[in-house]
């Protein structure tokens, strides 16, 4: 296996760098070091695309590490870019550093007593678990009302019941609508007094906030099925107070420590799934940030009319501002939701093909866009409200919805998305 | 005899014995064309069977359940459990299924019932109604 890594380090790390290159070297495993043809000031971006490229992302903590911009700037492009992060303690950092705020402390790697085999081995496990671990989609469009929710809910229940691919899904949007859709108001509010929503995820202190130990039994099952899959299908839903990180009502410093926390229930996450889905709110918000930045993939569902459109030609600006560097089409699935759907077109042409024919020709989403169709959102969404789903799983088009067709498409398209989101 | 008439022929005659065959000529000669043509058509088919009226009404009673029919006899059995004692544990294939089983140890009222007591139980934990506070 050979998985490119980023070294970040200061000049006092150097050796200690030097002998994880050469253990990752030996291991097969391309190390890049951080050094002066990527930490250039005179060209904007070479950092942030040297950062990028690489699968994962190693930095050597130290003192001298805690007090250098560039070390810092690589962590913080390393977190915008979703890399997997391997943080490795070389001493013991000042305690009013941002690294305590910003690092998981109980997955460091501890070399303060120097590169001994040991410590190399735990490094080079820590970077080929990272290598393994599932993929990271957001579902997102700067527009609202393009399917997002739907789509997610739909395309990704698809691939767990035909593919059995493993799905968990994170409700990132204050509107919580991922949540109402699989879960009903009984069991949105037994979760919600109980903790176990994404708001106590990001919240770092006060009475909802949760220990990071207890990330991992958050997530409430959404297939009970018996003995008949046991990939697992799970949501951490959301409420309505992760508005408080929309309107801006928390500190810089709990935004950081959000950061954070998100970031742990992320890897925690991929080491047990094989997608994690997140369902990000519209607009650009710090909440689409932590969406953006820890996706590996984003799935971005156009509508065919022009406001959808925009929204898209947005999402790329977005993306590109968090990434802090240009981004690749590959990077993006662009889904165009209601192929064939002509109900609103009134022109008397074929409003869909038009759509397809304009995002094909656009010098970047061109690229992005999805050979295979998906069923009209708006068809998926029709649960039936006499209805009770004791297994949610059972709200979702391939277990409700008996048409051939719309299985298949969904099916497909899934499939394809999780291809281009593994590559 | 013309070829079609010898193969309409054959195909009559297709894994009959000569004895078969003999009889089966005498019958023709001796039954007329009416009777022959009447015997020939499909005899109507058995209206049927009566399904079992407790399944009938199980099966109404549970349809509110968005689920398959092996995942709704399921939260049957897990109810009946939670009612009763000593309830065997077993995987129903379907509702069908699921009342055969039960009725060795219960009463028709008492199956009716916790099919009632479920769905009661399920409006109260399940209903997606949303409410404006």
């Amino acid at each position: 296996m050979t998985t490119a890594t980023y070294l970040a380090f200061e000049q006092a790390d150097e050796a200690a760098a030097r002998e994880i290159a050469n253990a990752l070297d030996r291991r097969g495993i391309s190390a890049r070091l951080a050094g002066a043809d990527a930490r250039r000031a005179d060209v904007p971006g070479a950092l942030a695309q040297a950062v990028s490229e690489a699968r994962a992302f190693v930095a050597l903590l130290s003192p001298a590490a805690a007090q250098s911009d560039w070390v810092r700037r690589e962590f913080m492009l390393a977190l915008n870019n979703g890399r997997a992060i391997v943080p490795v303690l070389t001493a013991d950092i000042p305690a009013d550093s941002w690294m305590n705020l910003a690092i998981d402390r109980e997955h460091f790697v501890d070399m303060r007593g120097g590169p001994t085999p040991s410590a190399l081995n735990a490094v080079i496990g820590s970077i080929e678990a990272a290598a393994s671990k599932g993929r990271v989609i957001a579902m997102l469009n700067i527009k609202g009302g393009v399917g997002k929710t739907v789509l997610a809910a739909n395309l990704f229940a698809a691939a767990h019941l035909a593919d059995s691919r493993s799905i968990a899904f994170i409700d990132l949007d204050p509107q919580h609508n991922l949540t109402q859709y699989f879960l009903p108001p009984a069991e949105r509010n037994r979760v919600r007094s109980e903790n176990m929503t994404i708001y106590s995820v990001l919240a770092p202190r006060g009475p909802a906030s949760i220990d990071r130990s207890a990330f991992a039994g958050i997530a409430a099952p959404l297939n009970r099925s018996k003995g008949k899959n046991k990939a697992r299908f799970e949501l951490i839903a959301g409420d309505e107070r992760l508005f408080e990180y929309t309107l801006d009502s928390r500190s810089e410093r709990d935004k950081i420590e959000a950061f954070a926390r998100f970031q742990a229930l992320i890897t925690m996450l991929r080491s047990r799934v094989d997608a994690v889905v997140i369902d990000a709110n519209p607009c650009a918000t710090f909440l689409t940030r932590l969406a953006i930045s820890a996706a590996d993939h984003i799935v971005a569902p156009v509508r065919p009319e022009k406001y959808s459109l925009t929204g898209l030609n947005m999402l790329e600006h977005v993306v590109a501002e968090i990434r802090g560097r240009p981004i690749r089409p590959e990077e993006f699935s662009v889904v165009l939701n209601g192929v064939n759907d002509r109900v609103g077109s009134r022109t008397g042409e074929d409003a869909d093909t038009l759509t397809r024919q304009e995002i094909m020709l656009a010098p970047f989403f061109g690229g992005a866009l999805l050979n295979e169709a998906v069923p009209y959102s708006a068809a998926l969404k029709a649960t039936p409200s006499d209805k009770y789903a004791v297994n949610p799983i059972n709200v979702t088009a391939m277990m409700r919805v008996a048409s051939r067709q719309v299985k298949t498409q969904l099916v497909g398209a899934a499939a394809s998305i999780l291809r281009r989101a593994e590559k | 005899m013309t070829p079609a008439q010898k193969k309409a022929l054959k195909a009559l005659a297709k894994s009959r014995t000569p004895a078969e065959l003999r009889g089966l000529f005498a019958l023709i000669r001796k039954e007329s064309d009416t009777s022959l043509l009447k015997a020939l058509k499909d005899a109507p088919k058995p209206k049927a069977a009566a399904g079992d009226p407790l399944v009938k009404e199980i099966t109404k009673t549970l349809a509110p359940i968005l689920a398959p029919a092996a995942e709704k006899a399921d939260l049957l059995v897990e109810h009946m459990g939670s009612l009763h004692k000593n309830v065997p544990a077993f995987e129903p294939k379907g509702i069908a299924d699921a009342v055969k089983k039960l009725r060795a140890r219960f009463k028709d009222s008492e199956i009716r019932a916790a099919a009632a007591s479920l769905i009661a139980k399920l409006k109260k934990d399940f209903s997606t109604r949303e409410t404006v506070s």
